[in-house]
């Protein structure tokens, strides 16, 4: 029986970031994987999404280009060509972390892996030993009764990743989260006419309320229709398409739509289905999810948890931290995962945050203060040709301290960072202000943000 | 918002104080300088004023609590806004809220309809059996007990903190806002590595205090009081003396037949100048006589520079019994004071002492300490050290003893004198030698004539 340091059970960020980082520490590592090496993140998840997602951008600048004296011809998208690349942007990122793996010497297993006990895994007959063990083995979708997964006519977010099955003409998004935004973002630059449903009284519930009302006013000028308060009951195959029964949050139908296809992305729970928690021990809350500290230690000793199995938020940027925490816990050095985590839906525009919503905040108790700065008067969105959004910075009133950025608009996921330097720094709302930011750039935006809280904005006229 | 009320620096070198008694409750109108809270600090109890008017909204801590300065006690809300307290505000008391858990959870659910959450309601069957909100899954960051429900610390000093296992929530911070920087992130740690537990006890630390159970077929034949106030402060203060000093006695006696011959001489004059003339003074006198001979007497440790601070000015503490307890006040500047100019300040501070009317400054600063012990009339007694002074002098009855002189039997008016030492800063024979000088001079007074400056 071979014996490790440090064995990962999956290889989705989480667990490929253990891995390697364990293995720098000199910790002789093993990782096994039952899928892909990569995870959902790169196989399935954030990156074929972005490669798509830049399509969509390439299709809707080329239409916007008319306004320069620009006229392009959308000859034909070659989906098959597509998909090729798509999957060649996969290969090349899931190679790379193949590579990386073999250059810091970690060992790659292939197949399911079972826990016989905290210190002890099984992949088919083979049983490997190590004084550490982390648990990365991610989510997958939840699937609804009414609506089960065919990948056809009902398709998951893996699914929906398929392009080269074709476009469809009308498609319903049930679930107004990230994924559900994003794929509809991405199917409506294809040429779908998109719906997005969502139970609750808005897309991206929790999120900063103004800053979503800005994304739904300019996702519904792109021409996705959002019904929130409103629930799919189920649907019927005819004719003409699948017949969507629609009915209000209390469950009273009020429509029936058409169309060809349904995504559903109304969650994602996570997979420990024969992974043997129970034999050594490790007890799920009540979601599933598996408990852990801020070292991202379970009950166990010697067994760590990462990544969407621990719970929200679902992001792989927060599974790579915690799994880099859990390999440095692992080698002894005294690391914890407390930091604030930044989030983005990578819509067209994109909507961006860190931080506590303008809601959170005062729910807390809080004085805030907020500034606010329109992409309107950016010089550099103009030049691009995307003057949706804002930026908002919200403070505390008393101190300055900055509480929480939002932003709607181009370049949102590249701005705010920004922000979550500044947050993690401690900064006061004058720190972004008095840093000089380069012009022309979108980052000018959280500069102003920042300024208007004085009302102190150059370029608009603060009120 | 509520304004908070600080436990300020009530003097000196005090850390922290024991809240007796609030003077006020929650929801009283409150004027500015009005009175709110009895603390006592190092026996001495203070009333505080309120630095602002309004209304009491909410006491912070409880009688019997012992705070560090600069804690907030209470909030008052301005006239006309005494409504609810916001939540947050009671957080910022350094009271561990759980509640900024579910809350950090509130920015984090963008990705809401992923984490299955549990009040989406049908037509979603997984969600239906998903449990209530509470179930927080247990990667929330441990919250930090501002109103920012995390303390305001650059990662770096977050890191470094963790490295160097300092609770970053106990840093004082010294950015804007109180920021946590990595520079006092090291000092904190420094400081702490300085403190005398740190240097004095051995591994392992003392064991716990012994538990007190009522023998059994005794109970109901006992009565509690809580431990408070004063009789607190003291068990505290001896308890430190006794674990931190190593307390070794020297016991001599004094011929006091020549000192009692001048006070009876000079009680008249003093009567007729305002003051009743006791012993103290003298002994106080050649005290600081011999105290300049043997300077390590008048010495303490600075365990947190691990240095020895040898004191060129001489203030002598000396012990009162009062109804509530042992207290020492200091008189200061012994040196510069004329024996009549101490008779009424020995008198002035004991009276103030009984009465409970000492202020903080009346305590602080001994350098030397002595007890009168001969008033209720134990032979001789091994007095405790009044840390950090590093010795105190025990003070005994003046009684005719027969005693041999030039070969024959006399009658002396013979005294004790017990003098407890700390044995790491004076050695056994210095001990000796400066009781020795003390003798001296008192047994023939007036060479404090002679040597007296
Ligand atoms: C469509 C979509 C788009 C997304 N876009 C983004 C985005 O843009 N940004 C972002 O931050 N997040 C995004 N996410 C979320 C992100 O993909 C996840 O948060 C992330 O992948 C979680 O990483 P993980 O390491 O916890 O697990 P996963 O990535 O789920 O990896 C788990 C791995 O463990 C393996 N495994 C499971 N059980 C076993 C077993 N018993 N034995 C061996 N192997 C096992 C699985 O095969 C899998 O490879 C997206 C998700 C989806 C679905």
């Amino acid at each position: 029986m071979d014996a490790y340091d440090l064995i990962v059970i999956g290889t989705g960020p989480g667990g490929y970031h253990a891995a390697i980082r364990a293995a720098q520490l000199g910790l002789k590592v093993l990782a096994i994987e039952k899928g892909e090496v990569g995870g959902v993140c790169l196989n399935v998840g954030c990156i074929p999404t972005k490669a798509l997602l830049h399509v969509a951008h390439v299709l809707e600048a080329g239409a916007k280009a008319a306004e320069f004296g620009l006229v392009l011809e959308k000859k034909a998208l070659d989906l098959e060509k597509l998909a090729g690349w798509r999957d060649r942007v996969v290969k090349k990122l899931t190679g790379g972390v193949e590579f990386l793996f073999k250059g810091n010497g970690v060992a790659l297993k292939r197949g399911e892996a079972r826990l016989l006990s905290p210190r002890e895994v099984a992949v088919g007959d083979e049983r490997f030993r190590a004084r550490h063990v982390v648990l990365a083995t991610g989510s997958r979708p939840v699937e609804l009764p009414a609506f089960p997964f065919d990948e056809a006519r009902v398709v998951s977010s893996t699914g929906a990743l398929r392009v080269e099955a074709g476009i469809p003409k009308r498609l319903l998004v049930v679930g107004g989260g990230a994924i559900g935004l994003e794929f509809a973002s991405i199917y409506r630059a294809l040429g779908a006419e998109v719906t997005v449903v969502e139970l609750m009284d808005r897309i991206l519930p929790g999120a900063d309320r103004e800053a979503v009302t800005q994304l739904a006013r300019a996702l519904k000028k792109r021409g996705i229709a959002l019904k929130t308060g409103t629930q799919a009951q189920g649907f019927e195959e005819k004719e003409d398409g699948l017949h969507v029964t629609l009915a209000d949050a209390e469950g009273k139908e009020t429509e029936a739509l058409v169309v060809d296809r349904i995504l559903v992305a109304v969650g994602r729970r996570p997979n420990h289905e024969g992974l043997g928690l129970e034999a050594v021990g490790v007890r799920t809350d009540a979601r599933g999810f598996v408990p852990v500290d801020e070292r991202m230690r379970t009950q166990v000793p010697g067994l760590y948890a990462i990544g969407d199995l621990v719970g929200p938020p679902l992001l792989a940027h927060k599974a790579m931290k915690q799994g880099v925490v859990a390999a440095e816990v692992a080698a002894g050095k005294k690391s914890a995962f407390d930091q604030q985590i930044p989030s983005v839906v990578y819509t067209h525009p994109e909507f961006a945050s860190v931080g506590l919503s303008e809601e959170a905040a005062k729910a807390r108790g809080l004085e805030v203060r907020v500034g606010r700065f329109p992409f309107t008067a950016n010089g550099r969105a103009l030049t691009l040709q995307e003057t949706a959004g804002l930026v908002k910075v919200i403070t505390e009133a008393e101190s300055g301290v900055l509480l929480g950025v939002h932003a709607v608009g181009p370049g949102a996921s590249e701005l705010i960072p920004e922000a979550a330097l500044a947050l993690e720094m401690g900064a006061l709302g004058a720190d972004l202000e008095l840093t000089v930011h380069p012009h022309p750039t979108l980052s000018e935006s959280l500069m102003e943000a920042a300024a208007n809280l004085e009302k102190a904005a150059i370029h608009i006229l603060n009120k | 918002m509520p304004k908070e009320v600080l436990l300020p620096e009530l003097a000196e070198s005090i850390v922290e104080g024991e809240i007796l008694k609030w003077l006020v409750e929650e929801g009283d109108p409150i004027k500015k300088d009005q009175p709110i809270v009895e603390v006592m600090t190092d026996k001495v109890t203070v009333e505080l004023p309120s630095p602002y008017e309004g209304v009491l909204v909410k006491k912070l801590v409880q009688e019997g609590d012992v705070v560090p300065i600069h804690t907030p006690i209470a909030l008052i809300a301005e006239p006309g806004e005494e409504g609810a307290v916001p939540a947050a505000a009671v957080a910022t008391a350094g009271v561990e809220e759980a509640a900024p858990v579910a809350e950090s959870g509130e920015e984090r659910v963008l990705f809401k309809p992923d984490a299955t959450e549990p009040e989406v309601k049908s037509p979603f069957a997984v969600a239906a059996e998903a449990p209530p909100r509470a179930a927080v899954a247990a990667t929330e960051p441990k919250a930090g007990t501002n109103r920012f429900g995390r303390v305001l610390a650059v990662p770096a000093a977050r890191k470094l903190a963790r490295e160097l296992g300092v609770a970053i929530e106990e840093v004082p911070g010294s950015g804007p806002a109180g920021r946590v920087r990595v520079e006092d992130v090291r000092r904190y740690a420094e400081e702490r590595a300085r403190t005398p537990a740190a240097l004095a006890v051995a591994p392992g630390g003392f064991p716990p205090p012994y538990p007190y159970r009522t023998p059994a077929g005794y109970q109901g034949l006992e009565e509690r009081k809580p431990l408070r106030g004063l009789r607190r402060v003291i068990a505290q203060g001896l308890w430190q003396s006794h674990l931190y000093t190593v307390r070794t006695l020297n016991v001599d006696e004094l011929d006091a037949t020549e000192l009692v011959r001048l006070r009876e001489v000079l009680k008249p004059e003093a009567e007729a100048a305002g003051t009743k003339l006791s012993y103290l003074p003298f002994i106080f006198k050649a005290v600081v006589q011999a105290l300049k001979k043997f300077p390590q007497l008048n010495a303490s440790f600075d365990w947190e520079r691990e240095e020895i601070v040898y004191k060129k000015y001489y203030n002598l503490g000396m012990a009162v019994a009062t109804d509530q307890g042992l207290v020492v006040p200091v008189v200061k500047d012994v040196d510069k004071k004329t024996v009549l100019e101490l008779a009424a300040e020995v008198r002035a501070l004991a009276e103030k002492a009984r009465a409970g009317k000492l202020a903080p400054e009346d305590v602080a600063g001994s350098t030397f300490s002595i007890t009168n012990i001969g008033s209720i009339g134990a032979v001789f007694s091994f007095p405790i050290i009044n840390v950090p002074d590093a010795a105190i002098l025990g003070v005994h009855s003046i009684q005719d003893r027969p005693v041999v002189r030039d070969g024959q039997i006399a009658i002396r008016k013979m005294m004790y004198l017990s003098l407890s030492f700390d044995h790491r800063l004076v050695d056994g024979a210095e001990a000796a030698m400066f009781l020795k000088e003390v003798i001296r001079i008192l047994e023939a007074p007036g060479r404090l004539l002679l040597e007296m400056r």
